[in-house]
């Protein structure tokens, strides 16, 4: 029974270490801690930007964010901040902070926003909006990640695994409320009268 | 004339003791009933059935005393529910580090880590079941088993939200299936651990 247990023991300590290996390795490959996500929406770039950059809306296709303020400058402007509450409901629902500064803004092409939360991770995010020939636009979100914590760095494979999937849950989620949005509120006069073209 | 116990007390009975015990029970029983049945008592059937149930109380008291319940209560959980929890404990860590939060429900790929683990669990414990009981390997395997019952979902319970309840019923039946396909694979490999056709 002895001996059985000597090779379980064995076995157990080559399986995690394999995983450690494993992790290890994937943490090495080329594009690790980046992600990126794209959609397609049917609202012009003007327009796209504001969900980017407005407090209000950014709340409405983020998950689990529970508030958004500005708390320097606005509109994505350089140099504007950010502060984001999320709720952490695999933390017994701890709220977490995240503060986004706007680094480099070129309205209403491109902005990239450096994240902070303190003891968790610092990111950066690039938003790039592209115009499409049918008038719509194609947005492209873009994020380089750091853990704080070395367990999170060893993990990092299935911590960006995770943030993807919930990169594109969110960007789904903003095309959707967008566009359903757009489609809902009436347009103003002046916007009609923008829209038509001169003659 | 053991078949004229109903089923349930044959399981209990054989659950309930060891093989030499269960040999040595089953045959007492027998001799005794075949005696009574010569002499003409018509109660003989009714006297095989009453004696099979009630020995079962006391044949479970002895089971306890040999401490079988502290062993298998201590292989489920440092052999089972601690490695699911921390295997849990580790998914709630990635998704809490996850930038700008995700989701605490778990998705198909953690639910396959955890039965392919649940069941890895359960071959290991049939595996060491095999190599120190031997012939007692199966009865101890379902014990095991029954034990598992109330802990998979004790594991869903302690992550709210994380884990659908069904996840419970496909933990358990991958920990039984693996436990009891090893213990019986390693059975048909030797003669001597047959189990007891009782």
């Amino acid at each position: 029974m002895l001996t059985v247990l000597k090779w379980v023991g064995v076995s157990v300590a080559g399986l995690l270490g394999l995983a450690v290996a494993v992790l290890l390795i994937a943490g090495m490959r080329p594009k690790a801690r980046m992600l990126t996500v794209t959609t397609d929406v049917r609202l012009p770039p003007d327009q796209v930007w504001n969900w980017l950059t407005d407090p209000g809306k950014v709340k409405s296709w983020v998950g689990w964010m529970q508030e958004a303020r500005n708390r320097v400058g606005s509109d994505g402007q350089l140099g504007a901040e950010q502060v984001w509450v999320m709720q952490d409901r695999n933390n017994s629902n701890r709220k977490m902070e995240i503060v986004a500064k706007v680094t480099e803004s070129r309205r209403p092409r491109f902005f990239r926003a450096t994240l902070t939360a303190p003891g968790g991770f610092t990111g950066v995010n690039d938003y790039q909006l592209d115009p499409l020939p049918s008038g719509g636009t194609r947005v492209t979100m873009t994020s380089t990640y750091n853990f704080d914590q070395w367990f999170a760095r060893l993990l990092e494979p299935l911590i960006t695994r995770s943030a993807h999937k919930k990169a594109l849950e969110d960007i789904a989620r903003l095309k959707q409320v967008a566009e359903r949005t757009a489609a809902t509120t009436p347009v103003s006069v002046t916007e009609q009268a923008r829209s038509v073209p001169a003659k | 004339m053991i078949h004229l116990l109903p089923l349930r007390v044959r399981w209990c009975l054989w659950l309930v003791s060891t093989p030499s015990d269960c040999e040595s029970i089953f045959g007492d029983l027998e001799e005794e009933y075949l005696e009574r049945s010569r002499s003409g008592d018509p109660a003989a059937g009714a006297w095989l059935r009453r004696q099979g149930q009630r020995s079962t109380g006391p044949l479970l008291r002895c089971c306890y005393e040999r401490g079988e319940f502290h062993l298998l209560f201590a292989l489920v959980a440092c052999g089972y529910l601690f490695p699911l929890r921390l295997l849990d404990l580790v998914w709630t860590f990635v998704l809490s580090q996850v930038p700008l939060k995700a989701a605490a429900a778990r998705g198909w790929t953690e639910l396959a880590v955890a039965v392919t683990c649940s069941a890895t669990l359960g071959a290991v414990s049939g595996w060491l079941l095999r190599a120190g009981y031997g012939r007692d390997a199966r009865r101890r395997a379902a014990w095991l088993a029954m034990t598992v019952l109330p802990v998979a979902p004790l594991l869903v319970r302690v992550s709210p939200g994380a884990w659908p309840p069904w996840t419970s019923v496909l933990l358990t039946l991958s920990a039984s299936a693996a436990l009891f396909a090893c213990v019986c694979v390693g059975e048909q490999n030797k003669p001597s651990g047959r189990p007891l056709s009782c």
